[in-house]
């Protein structure tokens, strides 16, 4: 690299100061940083491996969880009218 | 051995986060200093030094190392730094809250140099531009004449000619002392 430096210049261009961003700054772009790469994309290219379990396990989990709560639901708006057509 | 900054951005482009720390770890004070002297502000430095970091995190998926890092990362800058200028004008921030650096006692001399800064930072605020921008670049971020020209989208003549420009000039500000 041709170096275009005076001496000089370079010793007092350097007494200007050495200032850094503040702490709080380097933290919010870290912090940006991390949340880029955990949000990427899913891969156009299928997954391979172990990995392609987790799809179906979790869609079979959460179609399971769902019938759960819906019978659970009807359940007690059964027991709900039960009772008060007793009270009646 | 350090990992080359070429490799950490690959790295980073494919998810790794550690990556990218140590990258912004090892660039962060230059590209500040080379942001913060050609603004006006405080504020405004910082408010610009996070834009040009937040288009790298968005540039990440399309880095394909052809040059050096610190070039496309100047790039970068540069086309950030433009827009600014386009909208505000240049100015460069101020001394008053600095000391002059120098271990002499004597607050005749400490004047003295404090004065001598104030000149140096009056001729780089003088500077045109492209000039002053052509000097950060190579002192504060290293780059050479070819990558100024790459940064800034000139051709390497016009680089080196607005570098020596400015030099001179600087040059001039030191001797007056």
């Amino acid at each position: 690299m041709t170096d275009e430096r005076d001496p000089k210049v370079s010793r007092r261009y350097r007494e200007l100061g050495a200032e850094e961003p503040p702490t709080g700054l380097d933290a919010g772009i870290l912090a940006a940083s991390r949340r880029a790469v955990k949000t990427r994309l899913a891969p156009l290219v299928p997954p391979t491996g172990r990995r392609r379990w987790y799809f179906p396990v979790a869609a079979a989990a959460i179609i399971t969880l769902a019938v759960a709560v819906t019978v659970h639901v009807e359940r007690q708006k059964r027991q709900r009218s039960a009772g008060r057509a007793a009270k009646s | 051995m350090e990992a080359p900054d070429e490799q950490l951005m690959l790295a980073y482009r494919d998810g790794n986060a550690a990556a990218f720390e140590t990258l912004y770890l090892r660039h962060r004070g230059r590209l500040f200093r080379f942001v913060l002297r050609s603004v006006k502000s405080r504020a405004t430095a910082e408010e610009l030094f996070q834009e040009i970091w937040m288009r790298v995190i968005e540039a990440r998926e399309r880095y394909a190392p052809q040059a050096r890092f610190t070039t496309w990362l100047y790039t970068i800058a540069h086309h950030r730094m433009v827009d600014h200028w386009r909208r505000r004008g240049l100015s460069l921030v101020e001394l008053d809250e600095q000391d002059p650096p120098g271990d002499s006692p004597d607050p005749a001399r400490q004047l003295e140099a404090r004065e001598a800064l104030a000149r140096f930072a009056q001729a780089l605020e003088a500077l045109p531009v492209a000039q002053r921008e052509a000097f950060l670049l190579h002192e504060e971020a290293g780059l050479s004449i070819a990558e100024i020209a790459a940064a800034t989208g000139s051709n390497a003549e016009a680089a080196k000619s607005r570098l020596r420009y400015a030099v001179a000039k600087l040059k001039a500000a030191v001797q007056d002392d």
